[in-house]
């Protein structure tokens, strides 16, 4: 590579001839324009003139102005060994179109994609050495449309100009001004050749202690004599020879002249090249990862998407995630297919962007047709009323719903009434409403006095919710069937939800294995509403009534042990104002819950008589039932 | 180490010269120093002590500009190559994606050179890292001296280079080998780090 084409080529550096100017503004025209008046640019000059250096420019200076806008340079040879783009460029540069000469078929390719560009107003330059009527077996629809356009020559600099190109150079110690112009004047016709001399003098120079005059340089450059004595300074002698005791005569300064005079320069284009083969190397592995598995029927959507970028983020990573998402579908098929053979090479395995599918596919596959129960849809975890004794357990069920694995099992304990079967619910639907779920929702509550086999297939489910789990101590059984469900969503990393109403060291009777599974989860308590909850919710439960703060703090400043019992004081400080035919007023929710609170038998049976009345009242509106004392009552309450 | 970074689009690389007292590691890269255009390189900072030895650390950052959309920095460090500055080494050593071991080719001096190749080892060890696996160079250094004063390439290779890596001769004072070390290094550097890339 010349030091012309190192030095980030730009239309500042470029030192055009008489007839070059043209060339120079035409390209910079192109650069500068979306739609160039002329299409394509063609540019004509030997070896040396600045072709390859335009083109860069261009290219540069087009992304700089509008980095969205797609410009390529492409050595003729690889516009032939690449085939065609996905995405035609907006700016495409091709070098050296001589080149071509051998490859026919390709001239006929590259006159189709010359046209097809020009049709969609596309930029194209191109270069050649000669003019296309020159090439002897040249296609004649490429000669006649590379000509179609702007056909400028690049032409040798004056001599002024090529003074000017080595005086702008940038040197530490500069040649004296004659040996300059006698660089300029003397060596060869081209550029590169010049600047191919003058670095070998500047190397020279820099190690020399007198500067090189004009005899010197005439000799280095009429290339009579590859070796230069050069005395070096006496200040660089080497100390660790002058230790050796010995006066050596350092024979260090013969020069090989042969040695690439811009060293760095040498050294920056060798780390261009490392880099660029380095960072677009994704795209060769992304190229192979799309045959691969396009070739094994899997959409590749993504993976092209990809390559379209010209600066994609972290494309490994993204190759990675693919990769991995084929993995996922890999195994949900293997899954389905030892429930179901027919379940091979389905289409919903051959999506990586629809993993839900597949999970839902192979969800459905394992239940057989069965149905799980699901959440009941009246439950929202927008009215689900944050507060104090509820934040934990919100935060909990949204990073549940948000978080990928999400932290599970989560535990919800709370005295009844508190929510749990609202936040349950509540999630469920909220992961009923992804693509691809299936939740499946159940109260040990029901499992244990029902027969069915309900149970069967919950550990399938993209999501389990299990209501009130202290109620397994009552059946075994269901203990048994509850673990192996409970492991398998574990170990597929799904979400599971519990609630129960006691902590969990105080189920003493249920297997260990489920308590250890649970206990290694989130446990979250939902606590007992403070004043500030019991407000909010009092807002919302009596606010179509219109009614007066005095009344909501009457209510608020009571205790109440579970949401569920505050809805009852409402409930019976609504139904009293309703059967007196009045409004609700703070003198009203006193009357009314001061007074003694009808109790029934049952309760009363079972406690000391010291109830408090609003107790009363939450136990009496109990979904959960404590265990009944006798038969009897049983019967009473079921002829009820 | 991170070296490519996609997402600041910017390739750093890290590079010690590494070895004993006196072998020429700030020659290289005072030579490298003033071969690179003014507007690529920060200014070499050299914390040398009064006889001109070094006693910290020299580093010469270089700027290579925006290769294929990333900005490519280089930084190059020496060590101190004396014995009981070891900290130092190490801290420079620390993050290093790139090391070059200057070799004192005299053949009075190689068991100095022995010892500040195991130190090395050492060193990297300590922080983690096997040399094995880092990109190392050796440059045989100070070969313009008479042929009686120091060993040959081909000796040193034998002796030293038992894992065979690059080697070159080199005279760092006229800036022979100093650049071929240097491409060498780097093309190894930056080879390396996306190699890594898919099944890292």
């Amino acid at each position: 590579m010349s030091a012309g084409t190192i030095r980030m080529p730009t239309f500042d550096r470029y030192v055009p001839g008489p007839m070059g100017r043209v060339a120079l503004t035409a390209a910079r025209a192109v650069a500068e324009a979306g739609r160039p008046p002329f299409n394509p640019l063609l540019m004509i000059g030997v070896g040396g003139r600045g072709k390859t250096h335009l083109l860069h420019a261009t290219e540069a200076m087009a992304r700089q102005i509008d980095p969205t806008r797609s410009a390529i340079y492409r050595s003729a040879r690889e516009v032939a060994a690449d085939g065609p783009e996905d995405h035609e460029p907006n700016l495409l540069l091709i070098d050296d179109v001589q080149d071509l000469i051998d490859t026919r078929g390709f001239q006929r390719t590259l006159a189709d994609r010359l046209e097809g560009r020009a049709q969609q107003g596309l930029a194209t330059v191109l270069t050649m050495d000669r003019s296309p009527g020159e090439v002897r077996g040249f296609d004649q629809r490429l000669a006649r449309l590379l000509v179609s356009g702007l056909v400028t020559e690049l032409d040798v600099p004056t001599s002024d100009d090529r003074l000017s190109i080595l005086q702008s150079l940038p040197a530490e110690r500069p040649l004296l001004p004659e040996v300059l112009e006698a660089v300029a004047l003397q060596v060869g016709e081209n550029v590169k050749d010049m600047l191919a001399a003058y670095h070998r003098l500047a190397a020279l120079q820099a190690v020399s202690k007198d500067p090189i005059d004009l005899p010197q340089a005439t000799v280095l450059l009429d290339g009579d004599e590859l070796h230069a004595e050069v005395e070096r300074s006496e200040g660089a002698l080497d100390e660790s020879v002058i230790v050796a005791g010995e006066a050596v005569r350092l024979e260090r300064t013969s020069i090989d002249t042969t040695s690439p005079a811009d060293e760095f320069g040498d050294f920056l284009s060798e780390v261009v090249a490392s880099v660029a083969d380095q960072v677009d190397r994704w795209r060769e592995r992304v190229g192979e990862a799309i045959l691969r598995w396009g070739g094994e029927g899997y959409r590749t959507t993504r993976l092209e998407h990809l390559l379209s970028e010209e600066f994609p983020q972290d494309p490994d990573s993204v190759l990675r995630q693919y990769q991995e998402d084929i993995r996922v579908l890999q195994e949900l098929e293997a899954s389905s297919v030892s429930v179901d053979p027919d379940a091979e090479n389905h289409a919903v395995f051959r999506d990586p962007d629809d993993l839900a599918a597949a999970r839902k596919f192979l969800g459905q596959t394992q239940l057989g047709g069965t149905t799980v129960p699901g959440p009941s849809s009246e439950y929202r975890l927008v009215d689900f009323i944050e507060g104090n004794a509820t934040r934990a357990a919100i935060h909990a069920a949204r990073r549940l719903l948000e978080e990928i694995p999400p932290p599970s099992p989560i535990v919800i304990i709370g005295p009844s009434g508190t929510g749990k079967t609202h936040l349950l619910h509540a999630c469920g639907n909220a992961l009923a409403e992804r693509s691809g779920e299936i939740v499946a929702l159940v109260s040990v509550n029901e499992l244990v006095s029902a027969e069915d086999d309900r149970l069967i297939g919950l550990g399938h489910a993209t999501a389990l919710l299990i209501d009130d789990v202290d109620r397994l101590v009552e059946s075994p059984a269901r203990q048994r069937e509850l673990l192996a469900a409970i492991d398998e969503v574990i170990r597929a990393e799904r979400p599971l939800l519990l609630s129960s109403a006691r902590p969990l060291d105080q189920l003493t009777d249920i297997d260990a294995r489920i308590l250890s599974r649970l206990g290694s989860g989130l446990v979250i308590e939902l606590e007992t509403p403070d004043r500030e909850l019991r407000t909010r919710l009092l807002r919302r439960l009596l606010d179509p009534h219109e009614s007066e703060p005095a009344v909501i703090d009457a209510l608020a400043e009571r205790p109440a042990p579970s949401v569920r019992a505050l809805q009852g004081m409402v409930n019976r400080v609504l139904n009293e104002a309703q059967r007196q035919g009045g409004s609700v007023t703070a003198a009203l929710v006193r009357q009314v819950l001061d007074a003694p609170v009808p109790s029934s038998p049952k309760s009363r049976a079972n406690r000391s008589g010291l109830i408090s009345p609003i107790l009363a009242e939450a136990r009496l509106r109990e979904k959960v039932i404590e265990r009944w004392p006798v038969i009897e009552e049983r019967l009473l309450e079921d002829l009820r | 180490m991170s070296l490519v970074n996609f997402a600041a689009r910017e390739i750093t690389c890290k590079l010690v010269y590494y070895g004993p007292g006196r072998s020429g590691k700030t020659t290289n890269l005072q030579y490298i120093h003033d071969r690179v255009p003014e507007a690529r390189r920060g200014r070499m900072v050299s914390l040398a002590t009064k006889t001109d030895r070094t006693l910290f650390f020299d580093f010469l950052p270089l700027d290579l500009g925006a290769i294929s959309g990333f900005t490519t920095r280089f930084q190059l460090y020496t060590v101190p190559g004396q014995v009981y500055y070891n900290a130092t080494r190490r801290l420079v050593l620390q993050g290093a994606d790139g090391v070059v071991f200057v070799v004192d080719s005299q053949a009075r001096r190689f068991d100095d050179n022995v010892e500040s190749l195991q130190n090395l080892q050492e060193n990297l060890l300590d922080q983690g890292v096997d040399i094995r696996q880092l990109p190392v160079i050796l440059q045989y250094n100070k070969q313009d001296l008479p042929r009686d004063l120091v060993l040959s390439p081909a000796e040193l290779d034998d002796a030293l280079n038992f894992r065979d890596v690059p080697s070159f001769g080199a005279d760092a004072l006229t800036g022979r080998g100093v650049f071929e070390t240097l491409k060498a290094l780097s093309s190894r550097v930056l080879h390396r780090l996306t190699d890594s890339g898919v099944s890292g």
